[in-house]
């Protein structure tokens, strides 16, 4: 190699390094101070959210089957606190629906809007980001496993809602949202928040030649 | 008896153990060979039975209800999934609800179906690889249909829906390909069954051609042979009934004979015993047969001899008293028959013969040698002897000739008694009279050796009997007495009347009888004294006479006497009543 050419390429090296020691620490500074547990992933209730609240043993992770009609049917409490007061909070819940869309929210977390074939009904399920989950959250593995299941077999998931149409067997913990207005929300705020169960039936290149 | 003849007989006796033994081998293989029919049949049956249960089963399991029910639900699956496709196009198009009805329709029964196909497909693993495509596939249709339906529901969807649409339906057609699989599967299934009921009906059909032909041939066999077989068997059990019967007969008959009759076999070992030798030898049957001869017939030895010998008379002593028997011992193939005859009686009567014969030779010798003597010195010295002489030769001679007429009537009378022939005549006897008679008769002929004294009633009625015979009785008592008295000794003939009867007794002073031979005294030609050791003659037939003639007359005689004390007979004659 000529001695300029080595100059070059020493010279780039360098460079190079320089570039990725300095993002490499901007990114883990960025990391610490935008994804770490708190409020910041779900407001007051996001304990609840990640199973990491106090009542989270309580919670019977065997699950039951059920249909989103029936969730729709259930009454939401009339005040909604960081505990669990009701049985819909105290258990996980399975049911088979159609993913219409799904997208990613600022907290990393993903929305899957359900749809239930016979009924017409919409609700709402949260896959939480990982960055959400204390190390004090119930049933991380689950959390993270059925999350990963949507990632590594659909579309990549953007900011922007978009239509999927797969089927899958989904599990999650029963969840009251005081905030309604959510695209796919049930009425009376049901949610299943979070999932800790998902398997893709079809759809996502399942069962699709 | 020729060595022909020998081996004939013993031809006969093998054939007819032949005959009996062949009767058991015959209902032997009569029996088997039914046996083995009847397996036959039953196996037939059996197999027939159960072909026809397999076939039905076979049919019924594969027919009715696999290869129908799966061709039925396989078409009513793709019709089903036909209407959930017309449902899901009616609602892309429409977007209203209502039109997805023959979706949900189509759907609940695509999923009863796929259920009844799951339990048809169960035992059946060639169809799972099959309904699990079929499975599959209707997985994926229903994702895309319930993709269709989400994105025509969600509205932002709906031209993507409608585009779907309109491209086809690609995984409709590999649903029906893989049901047309599963329906070849099935079709091949089917096939394979079809082959094994033919295979079966073939298999089941050589089974019962080998069975109907092996049951055939011993139909056959035994049409052709049982009747002969049957009439043969009759026939030696019909031979050895009747040998049977002979031989119940032949035990019944030996049972009821008077001789004893022992059948013993080769090794010594008594095997019948009939009631004759029970008799003689005083041994139940039971407790002779099984056995040695000789344990049971002490004098068997000697019963041997005598059989050897052809002796009529041989002395056995049987529970201590002597038996005058004949015995005869006939052997053959087997064992020997003892017949043993009790000829004790003709063994006396024939002693009696042997003494009658002596006596009489005596009794009548003398008194003709006397009378032959005399005659022959009459005629020899007649001018030699005195008138005197002459006188008493001819007196002797009287006296001699008399004596053997009383011989003589006494054979006669008692040759008449043995042949019942002797007539009694009644009349009114005068018994005084007749005694008198007796006794001055008698007096006569004993001179004054003897005293002979007569004591009759003063008086007493006639009594009606035959005089003659009455006479007989008397003259012989009074002879009897005379003869056995000693030379001075007193007779009394003592005659008592009583209303009922007539009484006479002749009384001495002889000998007297021992009363062991008071009853003998009475028999034919028995004498006290054969021998006649006491110089005493006799026919031995006088007394006997006496009492057979008393007894006819509706008497009796009877003796009273001991020995050195003389004799009383007594006559008692009862009176007639007509």
């Amino acid at each position: 190699m000529p001695p300029s050419s080595l100059t070059r390429f020493a010279a780039a090296a360098a460079a190079f390094t320089v570039l990725a020691l300095v993002a490499g620490t901007a990114t883990t500074q960025a990391a610490r101070h935008s994804y770490g547990p708190g409020p910041r992933c779900g407001g007051t209730l996001w304990r609840l959210m990640t199973l990491s609240d106090p009542d989270r043993t309580r919670v019977d992770l065997h699950g039951a089957d059920t249909t989103i009609p029936a969730i729709a049917a259930l009454h939401a409490p009339a005040r909604i606190t960081p505990y669990r007061t009701t049985q819909f909070q105290k258990h996980v819940w399975r049911l088979r629906a159609v993913v219409d869309r799904y997208r990613i929210a600022s907290n990393g977390e993903i929305v899957l809007i359900l749809f239930d074939i016979d009924s017409g009904k919409f609700m709402d399920a949260y896959l939480p980001a990982k960055a959400c989950l204390g190390p004090a959250a119930r049933d991380r593995t689950g959390i993270l496993s059925a999350r990963a299941q949507l990632t590594s077999r659909c579309p990549t998931v953007t900011w922007q809602w978009q239509l999927v149409g797969i089927t899958v067997e989904i599990g999650g913990v029963g969840f009251w949202n005081p905030v309604k207005t959510t695209r796919g929300a049930l009425p009376n705020g049901a949610e299943l928040r979070p999932v800790t169960n998902l398997t893709v039936v079809t759809g996502c290149g399942v069962g699709q030649r | 008896m020729s060595a022909a003849t020998v081996q004939s007989a013993r031809r006969r006796r093998v054939t007819g153990m032949t005959a009996f033994i062949g009767a058991n081998a015959v209902k032997r293989r009569v029996q088997f060979s039914l046996f083995t029919l009847l397996a036959l049949l039953l196996a037939v049956l059996g197999t027939g039975i159960a072909a026809a249960h397999t076939l039905y089963v076979s049919a019924e399991t594969h027919y009715v209800n696999f290869a129908m029910p799966l061709q039925d639900t396989t078409r009513d699956l793709l019709l089903q999934i036909e209407r959930e496709q017309t449902g899901v196009r009616g609602y892309v198009i429409s977007t209203k609800r209502e039109s997805l009805q023959p979706y949900f329709r189509g759907r609940r029964h695509v999923s009863v179906d796929l259920a009844a196909l799951g339990r048809l497909a169960r035992d059946h693993r060639e169809l799972s690889a099959p309904l699990e495509q079929v499975r599959r596939e209707v997985v994926d249709l229903h994702g895309f249909y319930d993709r269709l339906i989400v994105f025509v529901a969600d509205g932002g969807g709906l031209r993507q829906a409608q585009r779907d649409v309109l491209n086809g339906d690609p995984t409709a057609l590999r649903l029906q390909r893989s049901a047309d699989v599963l329906q070849n599967a099935a079709t091949a299934l089917v096939a394979r069954t079809q082959h094994a009921q033919r295979a079966t009906y073939r298999r089941t059909l050589a089974t019962l051609s080998i069975a109907g032909a092996l049951a055939l041939i011993v139909a056959t066999w035994l049409l052709a042979k049982l009747p002969e077989r049957l009439r043969f068997a009759y026939a030696s059990e019909e031979g050895a009934r009747l040998r049977a019967e002979q031989g119940a007969n032949a035990a019944k008959a030996l049972a009821h004979v008077a001789e004893a009759v022992v059948l013993i076999d080769d090794d010594g070992m008594v095997r019948y015993w009939n009631e004759g030798a029970e008799r003689l030898f005083g041994v139940r049957a039971r407790n002779a047969t099984g056995v040695a001869v000789s344990s049971v017939v002490r004098d068997y030895e000697r019963l041997a001899g005598g059989a050897a010998r052809e002796e009529r008379f041989v002395p056995v002593t049987i529970d201590g008293t002597e038996h005058w028997v004949t015995p005869v011992i006939a052997a053959f193939d087997g064992g020997s028959v003892l017949t043993v005859a009790d000829a004790t009686a003709a063994h006396t009567l024939e002693r009696m013969r042997s003494e009658f014969v002596a006596t009489a030779s005596h009794e009548l010798r003398t008194p003709l040698t006397t009378v032959f003597g005399g005659i022959r010195t009459l005629l020899a010295h007649r001018d030699n002897l005195s008138r005197g002489q002459q006188q008493g030769l001819l007196q002797m001679m009287e006296r001699e000739s008399a004596h053997l007429v009383e011989i003589v009537d006494q054979l006669l009378i008692s040759a008449r008694l043995d042949r019942e022939a002797l007539q009694l005549h009644a009349t009114d006897v005068d018994i005084a009279s007749l005694c008198r008679g007796v006794v001055e008769g008698a007096q006569t002929r004993v001179g004054n050796r003897h005293v002979i004294m007569l004591q009759t009633p003063a008086a007493m009625q006639p009594l009606r009997c035959d005089g003659g015979l009455l006479r007989q009785i008397l003259v012989n008592l009074v002879d009897n007495a005379v003869k056995y008295s000693h030379r001075g000794g007193r007779i009394d003939l003592l005659v008592t009347d009583e209303p009922t009867q007539v009484q006479i007794d002749v009384v001495d002073e002889g000998i007297g009888i021992p009363a062991a031979e008071h009853e003998r005294v009475f028999e034919k030609f028995y004498r006290v004294d054969p021998a006649m050791a006491t110089g005493v003659g006799g026919s031995g037939l006088g007394l006997y006479i006496s009492r057979e003639i008393a007894q006819r007359m509706g008497g009796s005689l009877t003796l009273q006497s001991e020995p050195g004390r003389g004799s009383t007979f007594r006559l008692q004659l009862p009176r007639s009543t007509d």
